[in-house]
């Protein structure tokens, strides 16, 4: 059962949204991002599924989400709802105080323009444009906010400081990089536009120890300047040592919700308490065998 | 990527012969020395002062007659490579992007016209509409469109589907912007390879039916035509054919090479469309060997 | 299974016989495995050893590149073309692999030496269904004839813990999860009933929930057959949960080896620590150590009751 009710306060559809910048959009109610009873159906006629079934979730500013779920829960298809690149059959979707749950693709663009909303791919080789160097994917959504080349060049530098990469890797291709240094090229970019949210789709997955560790690090820094993260993974591990809170989903429906400290120390739905009995652990043992077969055979039932 | 390619021995080998061709076609009746319609009484002389490459079995300067029909085949090849790029690559784009009914019809056209011989077709349309190598290229230029087709529907394909153009679209871009920056540069490799692969066979086809007689009346001079009566004199004249033969091969030659020059100046994406030799590229490139998705 | 003591002699290669009642029979030695790659005319793996008892599990953790899956190829005799084996030796249930000719190769895989690799779904052929392709192991491993072939196929389905062996064997590769190719894979390697089973980063691409269910199967082959394991894996926590012997590699080298309990307590390398610090920092340790009470029971301590038979 989800322990977040969503407020009473949620904005109403007429509300014309502003083009007030980030901090306005951060300060309204409803936080950075509202969902509401989502319903996302895909495939025609008698291969119509459902894809996630009334989901709610609250994120508010600054904030670091967890979403944990195995394939095919549905957790990946609740990233690309709220990106708008798959549209929902039913709920309400608000983004910095906008609903955007019935909007255009032109509405969708200006929208994205704005770089309220970023996203970091699991796999950093392809969805990084082979053909262009470094510095042309990271200030591609600056130019498309119509910043001149010049600006967009000095942030992405700054940038790549951040996230501990040297300069001279600008000019480089994605395939003249390691793994670990694509993702935190696919981070920056994701930083470029200050965004008040970034969703990130298994970020560490793919990569080795030495860079996971290195990525997760960053991501902790990133708590203390006030970008919300919604960190999906179906690795509980790298989650807990991030999020602030973690939703569980399974089956398509959001199962569990809270505090990380209270969902991992007391959890309530079977399948998060088998979730956290299989995790492998170095000095103590995940949950017993008998235990965690009685849940699976709770969950089938 | 024109400097790129011309970076490249060869494609300035490539380059420079079909300029040289180019040039011949434009200015060869101005450079021809003697008509060449006009006989001689010197049937079927060797190489001569007078007549560099000697004279064909009515007396015709054979020089004069290779120069002159270097245009027919120039401009029939041209004529096919262009008609079959404008037919097939503007729906091969679009059949990406104009929905399923759409895609469906385009891709059954380029199957029913993939399966017609052209050679074959273009001798029915000589037959119906008169002896004139236009029309004939025009209808070769119809059936070869589903190379093109086909060539810049997979590239859009790949391209459209990518994660760099999603990621693209979530940050605000449209299709038109998502195609400026990163369809179009993986989409005109392998375009321009189809399309100098086009222009060589597209020699072969007229060449081909000037031998056979078709699309060209007779006196005029082609490079089929010219090669076909030579084979006629062998015993007198047993190296009569080298010149137009060995003409019809360097342009096709030189146009394959061009072909690869440009295959193997792509971007990384376009090679791998182009779909050659993989790994010998990325090694050559000196990049970093891409690491594999698993962990052994 | 032919003796090659005689090319083993000639060669003069090391031979260990098994000598009986001086202890649990080794059934995997690997001696200061050296492997050498022709094509970079280097050295990737510098000097690995370790032995392997029936029952005995033990864990190869490191990164790509650290040299673990040579070390998998090179006991199963299929390194890849331009790598050999340059120093040390490999001894599998006493016979040194040597001098083996291909033919006896063939004979040693799947009867005394199996594996299961990672990405299942690519060892399998996705147009016959499952079934089929494991009672083919059985009928060429142990000449069955295709009835019996099928029952033990069936069986071995079952052996692996799948709901509806019937349904499964019935299946393609398409129509079935990461977890249940897993464990139809497993099921073929262990069909002709061998001694050692080599799983490389067989978890790696499952989810949590599944990689648990394996890794019990595992656990359950080994007490029930008394199979040894050898457990590769770039993470430290799933060697961690089932092994008893640990070895972490980097680059070629060794740079730990020990109990699962004292490599864990007492990390010599830098390199392991790092691995430690990144469960202990970024994992579920710093919430579920001292919260729940229902892990309590040390790892380790486990393992030790296990064999306590």
């Amino acid at each position: 059962m989800p322990t977040d009710a969503v407020p009473a306060d949620v904005v109403p559809a007429d509300v014309v949204p502003t083009d007030a910048g980030l901090t306005d959009a951060v300060s309204r109610p409803g936080g950075v991002l509202q969902v509401r009873d989502l319903d996302v159906h895909y495939g025609l006629g008698r291969r119509r599924r459902q894809a996630l079934h009334g989901v709610s979730l609250q994120v508010e500013p600054g904030e670091t989400v967890g979403v944990i779920g195995e394939t095919g829960s549905g957790k990946s298809t609740f990233a690309r709802t709220v990106l708008g690149l798959v549209p929902s059959s039913g709920g309400r979707i608000v983004i910095a105080g906008e609903d955007v749950t019935r909007y255009s693709h032109r509405q969708w663009r200006t929208l994205r323009r704005r770089g309220v909303v970023q996203y970091v791919f699991q796999d950093p080789l392809r969805s990084l444009d082979p053909d262009l160097t470094i510095l042309e994917s990271l200030i591609e959504p600056l130019l498309l906010q119509g910043a001149p080349r010049g600006g967009a060049g000095r942030r992405a530098r700054a940038l790549l400081r951040r996230v501990h990469l040297e300069e001279e890797l600008l000019e480089r291709r994605p395939g003249e990089l390691s793994g670990g240094q694509r993702q935190r090229v696919a981070l920056a970019r994701a930083l470029i536009t200050e965004p008040a949210l970034i969703i990130l789709d298994e970020p560490v997955s793919a990569l080795d120890s030495a860079n996971r560790v290195q990525i997760l690090q960053i991501l902790k820094e990133l708590r203390n300047s006030g970008v919300a993260l919604i960190f999906i993974s179906h690795d509980l591990g790298s989650v807990a040592g991030v999020a602030d809170r973690i939703a569980v989903i399974y089956q398509g429906e959001l199962v569990e919700v809270g505090p990380t400290r209270d969902v991992l120390a007391e959890p309530a739905h079977a399948y998060t308490r088998l979730l956290i009995g299989s995790v492998p652990m170095l000095r103590s043992a995940p949950a017993d065998r008998t235990e965690r077969d009685a849940l699976r055979a709770l969950l089938h039932a | 990527m024109v400097r790129r390619v011309l970076a490249r021995p060869a494609g300035r080998l490539g380059a420079g012969i079909l300029i040289l061709i180019a040039l011949l076609a434009i200015l060869g009746p101005v450079l021809a020395p003697h008509d060449p319609l006009g006989s001689t009484p010197d049937p079927l002389v060797g190489i001569s002062g007078q007549h560099w490459l000697g004279t064909d079995y009515l007396g015709r300067d054979v020089f004069s007659r290779l120069l002159h029909g270097s245009r027919e085949s120039v401009v029939g090849s041209v004529e096919v490579a262009l008609v079959a790029l404008v037919v097939g690559v503007i729906p091969g784009l679009l059949s990406v992007y104009l929905g399923r009914v759409f895609e469906w019809t385009a891709l059954r056209l380029a199957d029913t016209l993939i399966a017609l011989p052209f050679l074959v077709f273009a001798v029915a349309v000589t037959a119906l509409l008169g002896n004139g190598i236009t029309q004939a290229m025009l209808t070769v230029g119809v059936l070869v469109s589903p190379l093109f087709f086909r060539v810049a529907r997979a590239a859009t394909l790949t391209v459209a589907r990518s994660q760099y153009v999603e990621y693209g679209l979530i940050s605000g871009a449209s299709i038109g912007w998502i195609i400026r920056r990163h369809v179009w540069a993986k989409v005109l490799p392998p375009i321009a390879v189809a399309l100098a692969q086009t222009i060589g066979v597209g020699f072969i086809i007229v060449s081909s039916l000037t031998f056979l007689g078709i699309g060209v009346q007779p006196p005029a001079p082609t490079w089929g035509g010219l090669l076909a009566s030579d084979l006629n004199y062998l015993n007198f004249q047993p190296f009569a054919p080298i010149a137009p033969a060995a003409l019809i091969m360097a342009t096709v030659w030189a146009c394959n090479l061009l072909a690869d020059a440009i295959r193997d100046v792509s971007g990384q994406a376009g090679r791998a469309l182009t779909n050659t030799r993989r790994l010998g590229a990325r090694r050559a490139g000196g990049s970093q060997p891409v690491l594999a998705k698993g962990r052994s | 299974m032919t003796t090659v003591s005689e090319d083993s002699a000639r060669r003069g290669a090391v031979s260990e016989p098994v000598a009986p009642g001086s202890g649990p029979p080794v059934v995997l030695a690997v001696r200061d495995l050296r492997v050498h790659d022709r094509v970079s005319d280097r050295e990737i793996v510098h000097g690995i050893s370790f032995e392997l008892t029936p029952g005995k599990v033990v864990g190869i953790v490191g990164e790509s590149g650290s040299g673990k899956t040579l070390t998998c190829r090179a006991a199963l005799g299929i390194l890849p073309e331009h790598f050999v084996v340059s120093g040390g030796s490999i001894t599998i249930t006493g016979h040194d692999v040597a001098g083996l000719t291909p033919a006896q190769w063939t004979e040693l895989r799947g009867s005394t030496i199996s594996a299961v690799f990672q990405d299942p779904a690519s060892y399998l052929n996705p147009s016959i269904r499952v079934g089929a392709q494991i009672a083919e192991v059985v009928r060429v491993k142990q000449g069955f004839s295709r009835r019996v072939a099928r029952r033990r196929a069936l069986d071995l389905l079952a052996a692996v813990q799948l709901r509806n062996p019937a349904l499964v064997y019935e299946q393609y590769t398409y129509e079935l999860s990461g977890g249940m190719l897993q464990r139809v894979l497993i099921a073929a390697a262990v069909a002709a009933e061998p001694t050692v089973l080599i799983a490389d980063e067989a978890t790696t691409s499952l989810d949590v929930i599944v990689q648990a269910e394996i890794l019990d199967l595992l656990a359950d082959l080994r007490d029930r057959a008394g199979l040894a394991l050898l457990v590769v894996s770039h993470d430290l926590a799933v060697v961690a949960q089932i092994c008893d012997e640990v070895l972490v590699m980097r680059r070629g080298d060794v740079v730990e080896h020990g109990s699962t309990a004292e490599v864990l307590r007492r990390p010599r390398h830098e390199y392991t620590r790092l691995l430690i610090a990144e469960h202990e920092q970024y994992g579920l340790e710093a919430y579920l150590d001292a919260t729940t009470p229902q892990h309590q029971e040390p790892n380790h301590a486990r393992q030790e009751s296990n064999h306590a038979h």
